[in-house]
């Protein structure tokens, strides 16, 4: 029987893995990477592998979100056809499992019993939810966190999920965080918009303009182009530091990291797909 | 059916027919026909009036009217009254005009003699146009006129132009024609001596010329003429067009500078409408039927019947005198009859056959079989007679009826099928379909009191059985029955005006419009190879070539074709005559558009037909195809500069084009791979074929067991070509050295010039084109082919980059993305060999690698380093210069053979075997310097940690953290005791995370500075560690109540373990002596 734990580059699998370092010693971690995540989290990797001492088996390693766009000439992942989801999640992962029987234990906490992370359709794989069984908490996360002496995420600061740096589920506001942390990530997000791969070799960008979705244009934000989108970026902050605001009323001494994803949900109500996320 | 004997009278006894009215279809030949008989209807005596009016200056008349509506026997009236007084032609139009319409006849009267021509006449040039120049059509017609009114040989003093007119005919005859300013001065010539009558029947041949794409020039002629003839100085030229359309619609689908320069023509003349009316058909009969006087009661009872009849059961109002002057015909018959003639037959024609012939369902046929016994009511001749004549009788050919003829044909079909025995039904049946054609919604509507009054007594009962059996149905909304679901849609005007459009398109673009035939398969070379040769089929080449899918082209060509360049074969057949194949595909094309109209595509009974219709268009159009380029065809296409003739169909004729142009073509004997655009499942098993050619190299059969669409994808590729065997049992791929060498070396010539990249897509071009031909599916199969036989020389660029491994998914994007790839080719041969292999030893790789092998190895190398591998400045000289080298490299010759030689500082044009060994040693210390860096540094640090905690080991170190961990209060020092005391079992891990609490970056990942950072955090920390380790004592200490010692004890295998012993135990100063 295998043991295997995902780790998706945010605070609660991250701490997961923590939790049960010296409860599993056999623990296989693993990481689905699209070649697409932000820089914080490849650091963040790096600290959690040395908190655990052994690797994090990272998926794709030949097949990222650039291979991909390119056998699909530019064809662009949206909530209507998710096939970052089903490519570099999922298909990678059922790969890895196999037929053996495992078991997979998903951080989800004890405030949150109600949430749904990925939960295999394969009968070989058993799911078992270890915050929730033993009832820890917000609270008990960052402290896993804080005690293994990796903290937070940086991008906590300015974005409450990992993923792709192009995340369309990504809320405007944090859009501009990108523009502002990573101004070199925001200008590829926008070439790929453009259904370009930036810098991809010598001969530089390659563009699948021409075959790309029968070139029409996509927007990964809704409605509106990241230029935009960071045209408006005033607007755009000024509501989130309204959201900010309301949701600091709503819910006192909470943790700036709560308040900050509070009012990004209020900022705009897309669910994201919890196999990135989570 | 038995005849009833009826022992009366014979109408023929009763009503007299008088002789058949002279009619023309042809001016030109009849222009001196005697026209006794002829009827000017309305619309003769308005034209007639309009000629009248314009007669002192000159007019330009245009009559307008369908076939065999009497434009032409007009011509032939309207030339006898422009005849001399003298003229007995003269006498005869007057007297037929006069007796019409007396009116009309006096205005002509005196307007001839105010034009002072009513003794001489006019000068009477009638023609009947071709399809020419319309100024050949006035010289033909000058020519006639002159002859007629001068004579001859156009002896006249006033006639200057004589002799021009005789030579610019003379020519004409020789094919010659004439220039517009030369006949239009003849004529102007001409009117000099008298007026001049000019009449063009069937004029619309003129400007189909015209539109066509005719000379431009030529209307200018009837313009110029036209305005001639016009206003108060005009020349006395009378101008008199006939043709079946309004001028307008003759243009319709020419260019819109043609149009516009038709509008300037049309405006000049004036238009006169010829139809079938009522009124003229009533005329007609009235003047034909000639019934004897003693009967004239017993008409005029009849008369009075049916009118009243008509009246009561229809509503509609006819003067009895009226009814009685059309006897024996049913007056609601009469009324059909116009409409009748123009929609199923060729209109005054068709009815002037209606009443003279003798055949079936006609007015003599009958009189002559109809009796009358005096007892009883006259005989009538019904709608259902004209059924008879008109439907199913016979009615001179339809033409221009075509729009209802599939109407015809369907009630037809079901009065026929309805098999009806009742005579009644029969008749009711009759009349029900006659109304129904006419499809009038007016008063002439199947309704019941029409259906009554038409078929006479039992109409109701037998409308009430046919109802029943559905044969009639009954429409509320309009109160008529129907035998049919009809269409009110004009399918032929439609069709008219689309066959027109397509007349004026080029051959290639009617034919592709109309047929655009499926592609032409090479089906004996294909069983012959295995490969699937599609040769496009075109009537003419397209500009863009014949698309890079196809094999080749196969033109269906006309004499007029010329071979184009290219550069795949290209098989032309030259049709000799392809009128009837245009014909045939304008019909098509034609009805592929009516089919569209929207009229059409609403009114499904019409789009039915048209759909009826176009299905066996195309089938007559397959057969033209056929006769035209089927077997007995002829095909041409070059070869080598040298034109190639074979005889036979377009498939035999295309394979044998791909033996001449594809001789090198390699054989590969599976379908699913062996084409331009694979499947799904081609897909699939091509990527897993490529996955197992990179994968299972070495293994036998690739490792592909089983019959999946790969295996077999090997088997007719990699196995029958012998590219993957055993050498020196190991299974290897190898290059071919059958026929797939041909395609193999081509490749391998391009990519072998000396450091030139190749893009992959340039083989490609190669490789599709003869002689090769070899297809977009197994292109990648082959390319992969070379790369991994041809490992130790061929390099693979991916966006411009060397890609030191190929692995599944990079084959993955070259299938996909083939643009993106090159390749080059290297060779190593002198010094560089040597230095090859005696690398390859030093650094432990495959002693058959090759230049990239080596680099290859030496990049992967690199590239797996820990970072802080790739950035430390904390290295031997020669190992930085030799790690920033690699990692700046670009081009791998340029890498071993430049770079790292400067940087290993023996570098040189050739290098002796002294050098080669300092090089190899020097590189191969370099890469072991940077694989045990990291390590090193590890050990180091570790010794460090020890040091500063006053630890021997991870172990006791662990048990002092664990022991104060507890005690610690400070975060930080609570995280590094954590990480100290973690159960990672690595040592290497352990120190990992270890330095990860110090400097918030595992060292995997540590600058140099990291490195810095370590060393001063730890000395703090250390003392932190000291201090809590000496807390925990004093505490213990105090447990005791006395002084205290703590006495480390170290096992021989390495455990430790402390003892706290009070200070005045004996055995402490036992164990200090030894200290």
């Amino acid at each position: 029987m295998r043991h295997i734990c995902g780790i998706s580059g945010g605070k609660d699998s991250s701490a997961l893995s923590v939790y049960m370092r010296d409860k599993m010693p056999d623990m296989e971690y693993f990481f689905c990477d699209t070649g697409a995540e932000l820089p914080e989290t490849y650091r963040y990797l790096a600290k959690l592998e040395a908190v655990l001492g052994k690797p994090i088996e990272r998926l794709n390693s030949d097949r990222d979100f650039a291979h991909y766009f390119e056998v699909f000439r530019g064809t662009l992942p949206s909530p209507q056809m998710r096939w970052c989801t089903s490519l570099l999640k999922i298909k990678p992962l059922e790969e890895w499992i196999g037929e053996e029987d495992a078991v997979s234990y998903v951080a989800i906490r004890a405030d949150e019993s109600n949430r749904k992370g990925y939960v295999s359709t394969k009968p070989n794989i058993k799911t078992c939810f270890p915050f929730v069984d033993d009832n820890i908490d917000h609270a008990g996360v960052i402290q896993i966190l804080e005690d293994a002496g990796i903290n937070l995420p940086e991008y906590y600061r300015w974005r409450t999920r990992s993923g792709c740096y192009f995340c369309f589920f990504q809320r405007k506001a944090e859009w501009v965080g990108l523009a502002d942390n990573h101004p070199d990530l925001f200008e590829k997000a926008v070439a790929i918009e453009q259904k370009m791969l930036k810098d991809v070799g010598l001969d530089g960008d390659a563009s699948f303009a021409a075959s790309g979705m029968k070139g029409r244009q996509y927007t990964w934000s809704d409605g509106e182009t990241l230029s935009e989108l960071l045209a408006r970026r005033g607007d755009i902050m000024n509501r989130h530091a309204q959201s900010m605001e309301r949701a600091k009323k709503r819910r006192k001494n909470l943790p700036l990291i709560e308040v900050l994803s509070d009012a990004l949900d209020d900022d705009d109500e897309t669910t994201p797909c919890t196999v990135c996320h989570l | 059916m038995m005849q009833k004997h009826n022992p009366g009278t014979s109408l023929s006894e009763i009503i007299r027919m008088s002789a058949r009215p002279h009619t023309s279809a042809n001016i030109e030949r009849d222009f001196l026909d005697d026209i006794s008989g002829y009827i000017p209807n309305t619309s003769s005596i308005e034209a007639v009036n309009h000629f009248s009016a314009g007669l002192a200056r000159g007019t330009a008349l245009s009559i307008i009217g369908p076939y065999g509506s009497g434009k032409s026997t007009f011509g032939l009236f309207l030339n006898h009254l422009a005849a001399p007084r003298s003229d007995p032609g003269w006498k005869a139009a007057y007297g037929l005009l006069r007796e019409v319409a007396p009116d009309a006849a006096a205005n002509l009267i005196s307007a001839r003699r105010r034009a002072g021509m009513h003794d001489s006449g006019m000068i009477r040039c009638a023609v009947t146009a071709r399809l020419e120049p319309v100024v050949t059509t006035i010289l033909r017609a000058a020519d006639s006129g002159a002859t007629s009114y001068f004579g001859v040989s156009y002896d006249h003093s006033d006639f200057e132009e004589a002799k021009t007119l005789r030579r610019c005919a003379k020519l004409l005859q020789n094919g010659t024609p004439p220039d517009t300013a030369t006949v239009s001065r003849i004529i102007m010539s001409m009117s000099k001596s008298a007026p001049v009558l000019l009449m063009i029947d069937e004029f619309g041949k003129n400007i189909e010329y015209f539109t066509g794409g005719g000379r431009d020039g030529d209307l200018f002629l009837l313009q110029e003429l036209a305005e001639m003839s016009g206003g108060p100085r005009g020349i006395p030229l009378h101008l008199v067009t006939m043709q079946h359309m309004a001028l307008g619609e003759y243009v319709t689908g020419g260019s819109a500078a043609r149009i516009k320069e038709w509008a300037k023509i049309q405006g000049r003349f004036v238009s006169v409408h010829f139809a079938n009316s009522l009124e003229h058909t009533r005329a007609l009969l009235s003047s034909s039927l000639k019934p004897r006087s003693e009967t004239s009661g017993q008409i005029i009872k009849w008369a009075d019947l049916h009118a009243r009849e008509a009246m009561e059961e229809a509503g509609v109002s006819i003067p009895v005198d009226i009814v009685a002057s059309c006897y024996p015909l049913h007056p609601l018959a009469v009324e059909a009859i116009p409409e009748l003639c123009f929609r199923y037959g060729q209109n005054d024609r068709t009815l002037l056959s209606f009443v003279f012939e003798s055949g079936k369902g006609t007015v003599t046929r009958f009189i002559e079989n109809e009796r009358w016994d005096k007892r009883d009511t006259l005989p009538t001749m019904r709608v259902d007679h004209l059924y008879d004549y008109f439907i199913s009788g016979s009615a001179p050919s339809r033409v221009g009826a075509l729009t209802s003829s599939s109407r015809l044909v369907e009630i037809d079909t079901i009065i026929r099928d309805a098999r009806l025995s009742d005579e009644m039904e029969h008749r009711v049946l009759k009349v029900i379909g006659l109304m129904n054609l006419i499809g009038r919604s007016g008063l002439l509507r199947a309704s019941m009191g029409m259906i009554r009054c038409m078929a006479g007594d039992g109409a109701e009962l037998a409308i009430k059985n046919l109802e029943s059996r559905s044969i009639i149905t009954y429409r509320h909304h309009a109160d008529e029955y129907r035998v049919w679901h009809g269409s009110d849609v004009n399918i032929a005007a439609k069709m008219d005006v689309w066959k027109k459009a397509m007349c004026r398109i080029p051959y290639s673009d009617l034919m592709m419009a109309a047929m655009d035939p499926e592609p032409v398969i090479a089906a004996r070379y294909g069983i012959k190879t295995g490969t699937l040769r599609i040769f496009r089929s075109l009537f003419d080449m397209p500009k863009g070539g014949i698309g890079p899918e196809y094999d080749g082209a196969v033109i269906y060509g006309t004499n007029s074709t010329t071979a184009p360049t290219c550069k795949r074969p290209v098989l032309i057949s030259r049709c000799n005559d392809v009128s009837s194949l245009v014909d045939a595909a304008s019909e098509v094309a034609a009805l592929r558009r009516v089919l569209k109209d929207d009229d059409v595509v609403n009114d499904w009974v019409a789009k039915r037909e048209v759909a009826e219709r176009l299905a066996v268009a195309e089938n007559a159009l397959g057969s033209e195809f056929d006769r035209a380029y089927g077997s007995g065809a002829t095909w041409t296409y070059e070869m080598n500069g040298e034109e190639m003739t074979v005889r036979g169909t377009a498939s035999l004729a295309a394979s044998e084009a791909s033996y001449d142009a594809y001789p090198l073509s390699p054989h590969v004997r599976n379908e699913m791979i062996n084409r331009n655009r694979l499947t799904a499942q081609g897909s699939t098993a091509l990527n897993k074929l490529m996955h197992a050619m990179i994968v299972n190299e070495g293994i036998e059969r690739l490792g592909l067991d089983g019959w999946k669409p790969e295996r077999a994808i090997y088997e007719a590729i990699i196995r029958e070509h012998g590219v993957y065997g055993l050498i020196n049992d190991r299974y290897r791929f190898l290059p071919p050295s059958d026929h797939l060498r041909h395609a193999w070396d081509a490749a391998l010539s391009i990519i072998g010039e000396p450091r030139k990249m190749v893009a992959l897509t340039e083989i490609y071009d190669i490789w599709k084109m003869p002689p090769y031909g070899i297809k977009d599916g197994v292109m990648p199969i082959f390319v992969l082919l070379i790369i991994l036989a041809k490992r130790s020389n061929v390099a693979v660029y991916e966006h411009g980059s060397y890609v030191p491994r190929i692995n599944v998914s990079l084959a993955e994007r070259l299938v996909k993305n083939p643009q993106y790839f090159s390749l080059k080719y290297y060779r190593t041969t002198g010094y560089r060999a040597t230095l090859i292999t005696k690398t390859a030893e030093l650094l432990g790789t495959n002693p058959a690698d090759n230049m990239l092998g080596i680099v290859g190895h030496l990049v992967r190398t690199v590239l797996a380093l820990p970072t802080y591998t790739k950035k430390t400045k904390n290295l031997s000289k020669q190992t930085l210069a030799v790690r920033n080298a690699v990692q700046k490299a670009i081009e791998p010759d340029t890498l071993l053979f430049e770079s790292l030689p400067e940087v290993l500082g023996v570098s040189g044009r050739n290098m002796d075997e002294q050098q080669i060994c300092e090089f190899a040693h020097g590189l191969a210390n370099a890469i072991w310097e940077l694989q045990t860096s990291f390590n090193s540094m590890i050990e180091e640090i570790k010794l460090l940690l020890f040091n500063e905690t006053n630890t021997s080991d991870r172990r006791s170190l662990a048990k002092a953290a664990s022991e104060i961990l507890s005690d610690a209060s400070d975060q930080k020092t609570k995280v590094f005791l954590g990480a100290v005391s973690a159960a990672i079992p690595d040592d290497k891990a352990w120190i990992n995370y270890v330095g990860l609490t110090l400097t918030d970056v595992p060292p995997a990942d540590w600058s140099d500075e990291h490195r810095e950072m370590f060393r001063n955090g730890l000395k703090e920390m250390s003392a932190s560690f000291k201090r809590l380790v000496a807390l925990r004592f004093a505490t213990l200490s105090d447990n005791f109540g006395e002084p205290s010692v703590m006495v480390t004890i170290t096992h021989p295998d390495g455990r430790e373990e402390r003892v706290i012993l009070p200070a005045g135990d004996d055995r402490i100063s036992e164990l200090t002596r030894y200290t």
